[in-house]
């Protein structure tokens, strides 16, 4: 992969003292091609150092903005045994409420499912439910809640979609 | 200049990678990734509307269009085989130039830059009109196919095995799916596949079945209830069992739960069950077994023996599990290559050759790091580090440091190699002395000592006296290389010990301040004359004549608390010097200037070494 004559490690100047004209200048040539050569390796590196500082900056700035993005996605199979336990339960229901409310202080939204379109960006299409009352393509049935977090959806709404 | 990125085609999962600075780097996937890693699935779909969607979203709908919807084009690829949606007709190049093209998208994204050229892999087993059909692909995507390598050779590339000499490897390729095992030779750049073998229907979604079953069964069992026709429950459940499996990769043991997952006339049931890993290894105990037939069948093939294997490196997420690993490392009798990770080595391999094609590797930008951290020794005997250890070098570090004792005109610069913060516990790399400081009292010289690591980590250390501009240095050839082994060792003792050499540093620093404080104590009453009455000078004097004693008697709280004692003296008579140089300036209000200046020099900068002093901290 690397020429012999680009090992940084293993350069040691010539000996010019007994050249002629030629010799001198093909090892002028090649010393400029040398030159040439790290000149623009060196321009890659500070270009690369450039975009990496760039994207750094970028990417601390979305970290701030989805910082609890993480905890948030892990608290949802909670959200959803609570949900189904609200249904049993009105202690459950207050619970339900009360993390709910939290967490859409912090940005958490639910998707809407049940009678819009189907949406491959927001919805997965778990099975498709035969039915006249509802145009093709449209969500039938929710099966389990999705989510946005601050636009950034962190869970698909899981979806039976209507056909005809 | 653009960049060429390296990109693994996948039957199952896609996956690009570009060399930033030297190292492969995975390109984020714009709509996310399949669960586990950053691949995004291998999935086109085009709608009754016209609209074509890639990956992650096309799978989603995939349900609702099943006749749009195309996975596993890789399998058709070098074929005749059309695909027919809603009138329109689609080559294999067709629909795999749509994955393409989302890469080049993405790409292009994030590295604010157009995307023309990759490097794409395909199977060792491609014929040359399937690796025709994927070069076709990237052009009908819009990307210049510079090279298609084989997928275990960008494997190999990415656990740097082409840097280590000659080898017979075996690349061991476990994916959702399919298994594939290759058998290859590597010398002097040279990637050659001796033999290859494999299980199409055989891979990480069989063993997700297995435990799915089981605890289907158990549930079935416990409650009497069959989860199969309930489409929320299996979906909660698929899902679940699938985070087990990967979670019992690191874990020897997890819990599923899922309350309320569904509900019978008695009322709302619950599913609650620990999984360890040798349940679960059990259970997939058939799906293992089914991987030695390919590597035996290989090896045959390749007319080798185990023992003629040299490395072997394995492919694909469910390659992260135990028992796959022991499972390869048992039939083999030899251990597995690690450092990289299973999911995403091919597209870095790619992004590697892709690199080496772009002119962007070259021995000259392979770089080291300083293994050791490096420093001098300073008053008290402590350390002061200049350069961390892994910093990546070629780096330099300057700090100023200064006299600890009045008319000191030499400082010595021992260069000490280590984590630990006390100078004897280190390796002294060298020494060398500086000389001709003009004579100052202490804390005043400025001499600049400077460390630059070349290239090739051949050490020199400088010290120069900013005044005088006198230089002296050393230069350092590479100080014996230590083992890794070795190196850890050391890290690991400086942890061992960090509590008892904090304690030690921290005495030090006592001593070092209560001795600051004396030297500029008793400057301070000199320069104070009249102003300090008999009573205050003698309170000072004999609170520095306790410091003193108790700096030979060397009991650590006893030096604190005479340091304080004589600190209080010292206020009191710094704030009756300030009370006479105000009460001086009002008296001599017709405008002459007065003396009435400094208070003394009181500050006890954190001074350091038997020779120095610490003046700044910073850079």
């Amino acid at each position: 992969m690397a020429d012999a004559d680009t090992d940084a490690k293993s350069e040691t100047k010539p000996d010019t003292s007994g050249m002629n004209v030629e010799e001198l200048t093909e090892l002028l040539t090649l010393a400029k091609a040398l030159a040439e050569e790290r000149l623009d390796l060196l321009m890659r590196c500070r270009a690369d150092l450039d975009n990496v500082m760039k994207r750094s900056a970028r990417e601390k700035e979305d970290n701030i903005r989805y910082a609890s993005l993480k905890l948030v996605s892990k608290l949802l199979p909670v959200l959803d045994s609570l949900d189904v336990a609200a249904k049993h339960d009105e202690g459950s229901k207050v619970l339900y409420m009360q993390l709910l409310d939290i967490l859409s202080g912090e940005g958490l939204m639910p998707i809407e499912a049940k009678g819009v379109r189907f949406d491959p960006y927001r919805h997965e299409a778990l099975f498709q439910v035969t039915t006249e009352e509802l145009e093709e393509g449209i969500v039938a049935e929710e099966i389990q809640k999705g989510y946005i977090f601050n636009s950034h959806v962190i869970r698909f709404s899981k979806v039976a979609v209507a056909k005809r | 200049m653009s960049k060429i990125i390296g990109i693994d085609l996948g039957t199952s999962n896609s996956a690009a990678a570009v060399l930033i600075g030297g190292r492969p780097t995975i390109i984020p996937s714009a709509e996310g990734t399949s669960i586990g890693g950053k691949a995004f699935p291998s999935y086109v779909a085009f709608t009754k509307e016209g609209q074509v969607l890639v990956g992650e979203p096309a799978k989603r709908q995939s349900v609702t269009n099943p006749d749009g919807t195309i996975q596993g084009i890789k399998r058709k690829m070098g074929t005749d085989y059309k695909v027919k949606v809603y009138g329109k007709e689609y080559s294999p190049e067709d629909v795999s130039a749509q994955i393409l093209r989302k890469i080049k998208t993405d790409a292009e994204t994030y590295l604010a830059d157009t995307v023309d050229k990759a490097v794409i892999t395909v199977p060792a087993y491609f014929n040359d009109n399937q690796r025709q059909a994927t070069k076709d692909a990237g052009t009908i995507a819009g990307l210049e196919v510079v090279r298609i390598i084989n997928e275990p050779t960008a494997a190999a590339l990415a656990f740097g095995l082409d840097k280590v000499g000659e080898h017979k490897i075996m690349v061991f390729d476990l994916g959702g799916g399919t298994l594939d095992v290759t058998i290859m030779e590597i010398g002097e750049g040279v990637f050659e596949v001796r033999s290859t073998s494999g299980d199409t229907q055989l891979g990480g979604r069989d063993m997700d079945e297995r435990l799915t079953n089981f605890v289907l069964g158990k549930f079935k069992q416990e409650s009497g209830i069959d989860l199969k026709g309930d489409s929320m429950a299996m979906q909660r459940l698929r899902e679940a069992v699938e985070v087990a499996k990967i979670e019992l990769s690191s874990v020897m043991q997890t819990n599923l739960n899922l309350p309320y997952i569904t509900a019978n006339a008695s009322g709302p049931k619950h599913l609650s069950m620990t999984l360890d890993r040798s349940k679960l290894d059990e259970l997939i105990q058939d799906v293992i077994e089914r991987c030695r037939g390919p590597m035996t069948q290989a090896l045959r093939d390749s007319k080798l023996e185990k023992s003629d294997i040299g490395k072997i490196i394995l492919v694909g997420g469910p390659t992260r599990m135990p028992i796959v690993q022991e499972f390869v490392k048992g039939f083999m009798g030899k251990e597995i290559e690690r450092g990289v990770d299973p999911m995403e080595c091919v597209a870095m391999g790619a992004a590697i050759q892709a690199g080496v094609l772009g002119g962007e590797v070259k021995d000259l930008l392979l770089l080291d790091v300083t293994p050791l951290s490096l420093g001098i020794e300073t008053l008290g005997s402590v350390t002061t580090k200049l350069i961390e250890r892994n910093t990546t070098i070629p780096t330099r570090n300057s700090q100023i440091f200064t006299t600890a004792a009045d008319n000191q005109t030499s400082v010595e610069v021992n260069v000490l190699q280590g984590e630990r913060p006390l100078a004897k516990d280190n390796v002294s790399l060298g020494r060398f002395t500086l000389v001709g400081i003009p004579p100052s009292p202490r804390g005043i010289p400025q001499v600049e000592v400077t460390f630059d690591i070349d290239a090739n980590g051949i050490i020199h250390v400088s010290a120069k006296d900013l005044a005088t501009k006198k230089e002296q240095n050393m230069t350092i050839t590479a100080p014996h290389k230590l083992s890794k082994d070795e190196i850890n060792a050391k890290i690991k003792d400086a942890e061992r010990f960090a509590a008892d050499d904090l304690k030690r540093k921290e005495e030090i620093e006592v001593k070092n301040a209560a001795d600051s404080l004396a030297y500029a104590s008793e400057k301070m009453l000199k320069e104070a004359g009249d102003v300090a009455s008999a009573e205050q000078k003698e309170k000072i004097e004999k609170a520095i004549a306790d410091l003193k004693n108790a700096q030979t008697g060397g009991e650590i709280s006893e030096i604190k608390a005479k340091t304080e004692e004589l600190q209080s003296a010292v206020y009191e008579l710094s704030a009756a010097m300030y009370q006479k140089a105000a009460a001086d300036k009002q008296e001599k209000q017709q405008g002459q200037q007065g003396a009435g200046q400094e208070p003394g020099q009181g500050q006890s900068d954190q001074t350091v070494d038997a020779d120095y002093e610490v003046v700044n901290d910073k850079k």
